[in-house]
This record gives C-alpha cells, structure tokens and sequence, in this order.
C-alpha cells in the first residue's frame, strides 16, 4: 500500500515537472499549428474579427488558380535543396579533410570558413549584392572578363545559381566542423593497418573513412535538408524573390501571401501543403541513410 | 623521391590550395569590414580598392545617429 502510494507520488512529481515544458511548447508550436490549421479552411486577411468558413477552398484555390505561385515556389526550392545539400556537403567534406591534415596554418583555416556563418544572413545578402552588383563590374573594367559582365540577379536561371552560392558560402563552416568532429573520430591505427596492408590513398577514404563517417554524412545531410527547405532571409537580402518570382522559395511565397497579399488563410493552406510535403521528404531522407547505415 | 618526400609535397600542395581558397573565402567579409572605413568617394568609384586613407565618419555616425 505504501508502495502504491510513492509510485502515485512520483507519478505526480513526473507530471508537475513536464507540465511547465508542455504547456511552454503548446503555446508556441502546437496551438498556433492547430490554428493556422484552422485558418487554411478560412477566407481572412488577419485583421478582421470573423475568418469566413469556405472548405477547402484554399487548398482548391492553391492547386487550379493559374496565378498561384506556390508550385513554382516549391520547384524552385527543390531545385535550391537538391544543388545546396549535394555542393555544401562535397565542398565541405573536401575542406574538412584538407583541414585535418597536419599544416602550419589549419586551425587558423577553420576559423577563416567558419567566419561567414556567424554572421546574420541580411548581412550576407548585403554583402554579395553589392559585390554581384558593384564587385563584379569593377572586377570586368579591370579584367574585361566576359563572366565578370553577367546580370548575376537580373537574369532569373543566373539568380537561382546566384543565391544558391550565397547559401552555401555562408553555412559551409557549419559542415566542415561537423566533419572535422567526425573524421577526428576516425581511429588513426584502422587506417595505418590499410596502408601497411598496400591500400591507395582513394582507397582508404572510399573504403575505410566513407563508412565510418555515415553518421556524421547522415547529420550533415539533414542538417543541410532542413535548412535548404526553410530557405527564407537571403533571399530576401538578395532578390526579395526576383526577377519576376524566379527565385521566390516556398517560406518566401507563404510570407508573401499572409503579410503582404493579406491573403492569411491562404498562406495558412500553404504552409499546410508545405509542412506534410517536408515531412514526407525527411522521412524519405531519413529512411534512406539509416538503410545504408545498417549495411554497414 | 621517397615516400616522406612525397607525403611532405603532398601536404606543402594542400596547404597552398587551401589557403588559396581561404582567401578567396573570406575575401567579401574583408571588403565590408574595407569599405565601411572607406571615404564615401572611394566606395562609389572603386569598391575593391584599398581605402587611400581611414575614415571613421561612417561608424561614428552610425554608433551615434
């Protein structure tokens, strides 16, 4: 009996102890998701009193309006999150395993590419509009390179590369030191035994490091997944979504639909579709690396 | 050439490559932290030359204003 009554005791400590996180999180992520939930099945523009009930309507609206932008904005972003994930994460494991070899000037390397991410994306943006801007046609007076001229965010397929390059340049640091964490675990006596053994410099990292990165590859992966699809203030920086809407992403189509168009309950439908399209597209990425994780 | 010999190149090339690239890297930060002591002159004629002279009006106005 007493026993049964320190197991309510504790089980009523437990509860007590969450509660303050629970409530915290309900505010701030699962009530407003409810509602904005709610929202994409109304017609408001945020600031009267009564959301006018229409169904599905939004989500019709979304999908047969032909001067909706969301599909274009969510081609746009898969375009952006296929190039971001697969250059950031080649680059970044180049520069991690050229910064873990043994030279004078590494530790002050790693510090010089983690620079760029600890600096606020509107700067970032600032910055290289002005070199794509000023920089470049400076740099074709005195060169007369021809790549030097081109209309780096004027012309809508140069923008797209444009701002993917701005991406990557500022969150690169980022995965090299998830990289360097990783190839630092890497035991150096495995890959002595290989050497000895004959194995090729290309051999060793396809066949020895490779693998024994996976988990740090994995993370990396989806570290860059997730932030390539929430892609939002360097746009905004850069292009405010231009020329036209050719670099508008979907987190840019949504802002512009609630706050500026008026539009909340379409945005509300938008970041709806959104949400389970980037659930489904992480459980997908996620599936795929832990199957080649258990292989190992 | 020996192996150490090879190895030792081999780390001189990377090292070289590297700080190349890291150079080039942190090049446009080294250009905001150059114009902003920039006179407002020089920005607008030549934005990656170096400044003729320091002027600090910029970030006195800023820290002021």
């Amino acid at each position: 009996m007493k026993q049964l009554g320190m197991k309510k005791q504790e089980h009523i400590e437990n509860v007590l102890f969450t509660l303050p996180s629970v409530i915290l999180v309900s505010i701030t992520i699962y009530i407003p998701f409810v509602l904005s939930a709610y929202y994409s099945l109304t017609k408001w523009n945020g600031i009267s009193k009564e959301p006018v009930f229409i169904g599905f309507g939004n989500f019709i609206n979304i999908f047969t309006n032909a001067g909706s932008n969301f599909l274009n904005s969510i081609i746009f972003t898969t375009k952006y999150t296929l190039l971001f994930m697969v250059v950031a994460n080649i680059v970044a494991l180049a520069l991690a395993v050229a910064l873990t070899q043994k030279f004078r000037l590494a530790n002050l390397m790693r510090g010089v590419f983690f620079v760029p991410y600890i600096m606020s994306m509107t700067i970032v943006g600032f910055i290289w509009k002005f070199i794509f801007s000023q920089g470049f046609a400076r740099l074709f007076e005195m060169t007369n390179w021809d790549a030097l001229n081109l209309s780096w965010l004027g012309n809508p397929n140069l923008a797209f590369y444009s701002v993917a390059f701005v991406g990557i340049w500022q969150s690169i640091g980022f995965y090299i030191v998830l990289y360097i964490a990783g190839l630092q675990a890497i035991p150096r006596d495995i890959l002595e035994a290989a050497t000895v053994d004959g194995a090729s410099g290309f051999k060793c990292f396809f066949s020895i490091v490779i693998p024994m990165l996976w988990p740090s590859i994995t993370t990396c992966m989806f570290m860059s997944l997730t932030n390539s699809l929430k892609v939002f203030d360097i746009i905004l920086a850069l292009t405010s979504g231009g020329p036209g809407k050719a670099t508008t992403s979907v987190t840019l189509e949504i802002y512009r639909e609630a706050f500026q168009n008026n539009n909340y309950g379409l945005g509300s439908a938008e970041s709806i579709i959104y949400f389970i399209f980037v659930l489904l597209l992480t459980q997908l990425v996620l599936k795929g690396f832990s199957k080649k994780d258990v292989g190992l | 050439m020996t192996r150490s010999t090879k190895r030792r190149l081999g780390l001189i090339l990377i090292e070289i490559i590297v700080v190349i690239v890291g150079i080039i890297y942190i090049y446009p930060v080294f250009l905001m932290f150059m114009n902003s002591v920039k006179p407002f002159r020089e920005v607008v004629t030549d934005v990656i030359a170096l400044p003729t002279r320091l002027a600090w009006e910029t970030t006195a106005t800023s820290l002021t204003r």
